[in-house]
C-alpha cells in the first residue's frame, strides 16, 4: 500500500482499542481532522476508519503549573516549548478480512487515498454499476469522490433523501439540486423529478446556469460568484455536468381572476413556460376528504359524494325530469338545484335513500369549493394538469404551491401524489422512477401537530413508495422536529451546517461532541452523510449546482404584474395566434356574458389547441343578452324593448 | 520484548534448572529516588576559589537566554528477575541521552540514546550458562561480595548505577568531541562524572539537585541554605570524590519561603578552569531562565529544569515496563 503514513495506533489500558474504535496519534503536520478518513494497516489486516475525536495536550499537569511557571505573565516566553501530541479516535468503517473480528492492533496509520476511500466506504462494491457521485471527500489536497448507491437511493434496496440544515445558506436547496443532476448524469433507468416550490422562488429558475458568463445577464455583485478552477475540477472529478437542469417544466395554479398565474415566474419571457394547473369536477371530487373539513364528511355525506362521483359526474341523469349531464361545478350545482326542486315538488324528504339535509350540506360544501379554492379548482370543464402518463426522463416537474393556503397545498400534494402511484402501480406514467422534493417539512410533516392528509401523504411515500418506484427527497431545518418514522425511512440522510439546539436533541447522540462541533460549523458546500454503506457519517464537499437561485431569477426576470383581463387573454391568445389583435379580443370581452365566462372560453381555447384559435375563443363565449355576431355588411338586430309587465327581462331573448 | 529478555527466557526454558527461581509481579526500581534512598548524609570538605575568598551569597543578575542547547541524561531499571540457588540475578536497563533545543525552542534527539541491558549477579556464586545475554559480574575483583541475598542485591544495584554513569560519560564525551567549542553548552543532569581533562574549556555544566553530601561546616552552610533566589555562593572545588575536580557553586533557582531550606537549591558544577570563575553570574542567569516551564508533576520540580525532565520522559518511553519483563517471565513460572 503506497500511502503516506501519518501516525500510529495507540492503546492504552485507559484508552484501550476495540473492534470498532481505535486511538492514534498523528504528526504535527498530518493533515488530519474529524472526519478524515485513515487506514491502520499491518501485513494481513487492513482497518479503515474516520476520525470521529481528537484531543490534544502536553505534560502540562495543571493550568497553574504554566501559571505559575509564566509568573502569572501571559506574555512571557519559556526556554522550552512542551512537546504537544495530537491524539485522535476513529471509528471503524471496515475491517478487511471481515472475520475475525477483533480490536484493531497496534499500526502505523496511513491517509486514505481514492482506493482506500472506496474500500472504507464500501463503495468498491457497487461504485461502477450503481454508483451516484454525491461529492468529495477532501483528504489533504486530495480530492476523492465519495457514491450513493442508487439501489439504496431510488430503490429497491432501501431509498428516501433527507436532508437538514439551518437556513440561509443555500446547503439544503443546492444539494438537492447536485444529487438530482449527478441522478440524472449517472442513473441507469429512466427517473424523472416532481419538485414542490413551497417557498419563494426557490426552484423556479432550475433551467438557466447559475453563473452568467462575461458579457451575459446582469453582472451585478448580488448574483452568484463564477465557478473557480476548484469548483470545475470537482464537478470533472464527479463526471457531472456544469450546466442547469436540461428539461424542466413549471405549473402553477391561477390566481383567483383565473387569468394570472399565481407564481414569482411571470415575467413576459418565462411565463408561457408556465403551464396552469386547474382542476375539474372529476379532478378533485376523489378528494373531498382532503379539501373538505373532517366534520362535514360523515358517514352520510360521504356515501352521496361517492352516489355523486360514481353515478352522477360524466353521466346524464334526469332529477326532476330534466336531463342534465354533469361536467363541472356548474352543472352540478344545477343538479343539486334540479334534486332539491324535484324533493320540494313533491314533498319528499328523502331523495334516492339520501336525506334532504344531506343534500343541502353535501350542495354547500362542494358548491363552495370552486369559490375557496378559486384558481386551484375550476367552476367550468376547464382542466389543466400534469402529464400523466407521458412524464418524461430525466424532466423536472416544478409545481409550484408556494403561494397556495395550506389546505389548498393539501389537496395538491395529496392529489399530485396519489396520481403518481396510481400510475406508477400501472406502469403508466411514462417512467419507472420518480423522485418528489418536499422542502420545509417541518411544516408538512410535523412529529406533532394534527394530523394532516399531506403528512399522511409523505408518511405513505416514505413507507410504500420504493415499491413503486416512488422516492422521497426531503428537507427541513430541524430534524427532530419532522415526523420520525419519515426521517426514519429515509436510507440516506444528508447534514448540512446545524444548529447547536438542534443537536442538543436526542437524535444526534450517535453522533460524538467533535463531530457535532464540527456539524455546527460547517461552512457552504460541506455535508455530512449518512448512507445505508457507510458505517459512519462522512463529511463531503460539493460543487455550487450552476443552477439560477430564486432571489436572482427574480432579479434577471422580476415578475411581472397581474394582468387587467383584456391584455391577459391577448398575450395567453396570441401565443397561439399572433394575428390576433387586441380589438378583437375587446370586442368578444365587451360581447360576453361575464369575465368568467371570458375566462372559461379563454381557458378552452388554450386546453382546444385548436387550428383557428381565435375563432374558437369567439364561439366559446357564451353572448351577453341581446348581442349577436354580426357579420360584415350586415344590419344589428334591433333589441327588443322592455315590457313592465314583464318580471324577467331575459325571458323573452 | 527485548532481546535480551527473549533470550534469558529460552535459555532458562531449555535448561529447566531447579535451582532457578523466577520472580515476577515485582515493581521496577528506577533512577534516582532509589539511588538517593541508598545515599547516606555525609560531610566533605571545599576549597573557596571565589576572587573575594568567600562563600557568600552573589546577586547574578536578571535571568538572561543562555546558550544551554543541549541537555544530558540517563536512567536505569532495574529489578530482580530470578534467585539462583537464592542468589539475585537483576535485570537492569541502562540508558543516555543528549537532547537539543532547535531554535524552535522545542526539544529533539541529538543522536540515538546510548541504551545497556544486563544482567547484575555474581558470576562466582550463579552457575548460569547464559549464552548471548550481557552481563556483569557484581563482585569486585579485590574484595567478593558477601553471601546474603541483600548484600549481594546491594551490590548489583551499585553495579547498574555505575553502568548507567559510564553511559552518561560516553554520550557526554562523544557531544564533546563532536562539538564546536564556543557555540551550544551542554547541560548535564548531575555532576560531572567524566574525565574532561582534554578540554580546556568544555562548554559544560552539570546540576546537581540532591544535597547529601555537606562541603561546608554548618556556619558556612547557614549562608548557602539561606540564599536567596537570584543569588549564588562563592565558587569552590569540592573535595572528598572520587571524580575529577571541578569548580562548584550553589544556585537558589525559587524562593524557599515556607518551603524546605533545600527548595529551589542546586549545585552547578562546571570545567574547573578560569572562564568557569569569570562566567560562574552569566552561567547562573542562564539556568534561571530555564525555570519556565515548570517540571512539575515532577516531584523535583524546584530543582529540575525542564529539559532534563524532557530527557527523562524520552527515556522511559523507550525503557521496558514491568509489564514487558512480567510478559517474558510469566511462562517461565509455570
Amino acid at each position: 500500500m503506497e500511502l503516506k503514513q501519518i501516525g500510529r495506533v495507540v492503546a492504552t489500558e485507559a484508552k484501550p482499542t476495540t473492534a470498532y474504535t481505535f486511538n492514534f496519534w498523528a504528526s504535527d503536520d498530518a493533515k488530519v481532522g474529524i472526519g478524515t478518513l485513515v487506514v491502520a494497516s499491518k501485513p494481513g489486516l487492513e482497518v479503515y476508519g474516520v476520525v470521529v475525536e481528537g484531543f490534544g495536550f502536553t505534560d502540562l499537569g495543571s493550568a497553574l503549573h504554566d501559571y505559575i511557571g509564566s509568573e502569572g505573565d501571559p506574555g512571557a516566553e519559556s526556554m522550552t516549548i512542551r512537546p504537544e501530541v495530537k491524539c485522535y479516535t476513529a471509528a471503524v468503517l471496515r475491517v478487511d478480512p471481515e472475520e475475525p473480528l477483533q480490536p484493531v492492533p497496534v499500526a502505523p496509520v496511513y491517509l486514505a487515498d481514492d482506493l482506500a476511500v472506496g474500500k472504507a466506504l464500501r463503495m468498491d462494491a457497487f461504485q461502477d454499476r450503481t454508483g451516484i457521485p454525491v461529492g468529495l471527500y477532501q483528504n489533504g489536497d486530495l480530492l476523492s469522490p465519495v457514491y450513493l448507491d442508487s439501489e439504496f437511493l431510488l430503490g429497491p434496496e432501501a431509498a428516501h433523501l433527507n436532508i437538514t440544515g439551518v437556513s440561509g445558506l443555500a446547503t439544503k436547496t443546492s444539494s438537492i439540486e447536485f444529487v438530482l443532476l449527478s441522478i440524472f448524469e449517472h442513473f441507469r433507468e429512466d427517473v424523472a423529478v416532481v419538485c414542490f416550490n413551497v417557498k419563494g422562488s426557490d426552484m423556479l429558475f432550475l433551467d438557466f446556469p447559475a453563473f452568467a458568463r462575461e458579457g451575459e445577464g446582469p453582472a451585478e455583485p448580488a448574483f452568484q460568484q463564477s465557478l473557480d478552477d476548484r469548483e470545475r475540477e470537482m464537478y470533472a472529478r464527479l463526471r457531472v455536468q456544469c450546466e442547469p437542469f436540461r428539461s424542466v417544466k413549471y405549473y402553477a395554479p391561477f390566481k383567483s381572476d383565473r387569468v394570472n398565474l399565481n407564481t414569482l415566474r411571470t415575467h413576459p419571457d418565462l411565463v408561457g413556460s408556465v403551464t396552469p394547473m386547474s382542476w375539474g369536477l372529476k379532478d378533485i371530487l376523489q378528494y373531498t376528504e382532503v379539501v373538505l373539513n373532517r366534520d362535514d364528511v360523515d358517514a352520510k355525506s360521504d356515501a352521496l359524494i361517492q352516489y355523486i362521483n360514481q353515478r352522477v359526474v360524466d353521466q346524464t341523469s334526469e332529477p326532476n325530469g330534466q336531463s342534465i349531464t354533469v361536467r363541472n361545478f356548474q352543472d352540478l350545482n344545477r343538479w343539486f338545484d334540479l334534486v332539491l326542486q324535484e324533493m320540494e315538488q313533491s314533498n319528499r324528504s328523502e331523495w334516492k335513500t339520501h336525506h334532504y339535509a344531506t343534500i343541502r350540506k353535501v350542495y354547500n360544501r362542494l358548491s363552495n369549493l370552486s369559490t375557496r379554492y378559486q384558481g386551484l379548482i375550476s367552476p367550468d370543464e376547464f382542466a389543466s394538469d400534469l402529464p400523466w402518463g407521458e412524464f418524461e426522463d430525466r424532466t423536472v416537474y416544478v409545481v409550484d404551491v408556494a403561494n397556495l393556503e395550506p389546505q389548498a397545498q393539501d389537496l395538491v400534494f395529496t392529489r399530485i401524489v396519489s396520481q403518481l402511484r396510481q400510475h406508477l402501480e400501472t406502469g403508466k406514467l411514462g417512467v419507472k422512477h420518480v423522485i418528489v422534493v418536499v422542502d420545509e417539512l417541518n411544516k408538512y410533516a410535523p412529529s406533532d401537530g394534527p394530523d394532516t392528509y399531506l403528512r399522511q401523504t409523505l408518511l405513505d411515500i416514505s413507507e410504500r413508495g420504493r415499491y413503486l418506484g416512488m422516492v422521497l427527497f426531503s428537507a427541513q431545518q430541524f430534524r427532530s422536529q419532522v415526523h420520525k418514522r419519515i426521517v426514519g425511512n429515509s436510507a440516506t440522510c444528508i447534514y448540512g451546517r446545524m444548529d447547536m439546539d438542534e443537536l442538543a436533541t436526542p437524535g444526534y447522540q450517535v453522533l460524538t461532541s467533535a463531530t457535532k462541533e464540527k456539524l455546527a460549523t460547517l461552512s457552504k458546500g460541506q455535508l455530512m452523510i449518512r448512507h445505508p454503506h457507510f458505517a459512519q457519517p462522512i463529511f463531503v464537499k460539493f460543487p455550487r449546482p450552476n443552477v439560477m437561485r430564486g432571489p436572482d431569477g427574480i432579479k434577471m426576470f422580476p415578475p411581472a404584474e397581474d394582468l387587467p383581463l383584456e391584455e391577459a387573454v391577448w398575450r395567453n391568445l396570441s401565443r397561439l395566434d399572433q394575428s390576433l389583435s387586441r380589438n378583437e379580443v375587446k370586442d368578444v370581452v365587451a360581447a360576453a356574458s361575464d369575465p368568467q365566462e371570458i375566462v372559461r372560453a379563454m381557458n378552452m381555447t388554450l386546453q382546444k389547441n385548436s387550428d383557428d384559435p381565435t375563432g374558437y375563443f369567439r364561439r366559446a363565449v357564451r353572448k351577453k343578452a341581446g348581442v349577436v355576431n354580426v357579420g360584415p355588411g350586415e344590419q344589428p338586430m334591433a333589441v327588443p324593448g322592455l315590457d313592465s309587465t314583464t318580471t324577467d327581462p331575459f325571458e323573452r331573448i | 520484548m527485548s532481546e535480551l529478555l527473549r533470550n534469558l527466557a529460552a535459555c532458562i526454558r531449555e535448561r529447566a534448572d531447579p535451582r532457578v527461581h523466577v520472580v515476577t509481579g515485582l515493581e521496577l526500581a528506577e533512577d534516582e529516588p532509589t539511588a538517593l534512598a541508598a545515599a547516606t548524609p555525609h560531610v566533605a570538605g571545599a576549597e573557596v576559589v571565589e576572587p573575594s575568598g568567600k562563600i557568600d551569597p552573589v546577586p547574578v543578575g536578571d535571568p538572561e537566554p543562555g546558550r544551554f542547547g543541549c541537555f544530558m541524561d540517563g536512567m536505569e531499571r532495574q529489578r530482580v528477575v530470578l534467585y539462583f540457588s537464592a542468589v539475585p540475578v537483576v535485570y537492569g536497563y541502562t540508558a543516555a541521552v543528549i537532547r537539543t533545543r532547535g531554535p524552535d525552542r522545542r526539544m529533539r534527539t541529538h543522536a540515538p540514546p546510548a541504551v545497556r541491558e544486563a544482567l547484575f549477579y555474581s558470576r562466582r556464586l550463579v552457575d548460569l550458562q547464559l549464552d548471548g545475554i550481557d552481563s556483569i559480574d557484581t563482585d569486585d575483583e579485590e574484595k567478593p561480595v558477601e553471601e546474603h541475598p541483600m548484600i549481594l542485591l546491594d551490590a548489583a544495584r551499585k553495579k547498574v548505577s555505575g553502568a548507567r554513569e559510564r553511559l552518561e560519560r560516553g554520550v557526554t564525551s562523544e557531544w564533546l568531541a563532536a562539538s564546536d567549542e564556543g557555540k551550544d553548552w551542554l547541560l548535564v543532569d548531575g555532576s560531572l562524572t567524566g574525565d574532561y581533562d582534554q578540554y580546556a574549556e568544555p562548554n559544560m555544566v552539570g546540576v546537581v539537585k540532591s544535597h547529601q553530601t555537606q562541603y561546608f561546616p554548618m556556619e558556612e552552610q547557614r549562608k548557602i541554605l539561606g540564599l536567596p533566589v537570584g543569588q549564588r555562593s562563592g565558587v569552590f572545588i569540592p573535595r572528598g570524590r572520587r571524580r575529577p575536580e571541578v569548580y562548584s557553586w550553589y544556585l537558589r533557582l525559587r524562593s524557599n519561603e515556607g518551603q524546605d531550606v533545600h527548595f529551589g537549591l542546586v549545585r552547578i558544577e562546571a570545567a574547573k578552569c578560569e572562564r568557569t570563575l569569570a562566567r560562574a553570574d552569566e552561567i547562573s542567569r542562564w539556568l534561571l531562565a530555564e525555570r519556565s516551564p515548570l517540571s512539575l508533576p515532577d516531584a523535583r520540580w524546584d530543582r529540575m529544569i525542564y529539559p532534563i525532565r524532557d530527557c527523562e520522559q524520552y527515556l522511559r518511553s523507550l525503557a521496558p515496563s514491568r509489564t514487558m519483563l512480567d510478559a517474558a517471565l510469566l511462562r517461565l513460572t509455570r
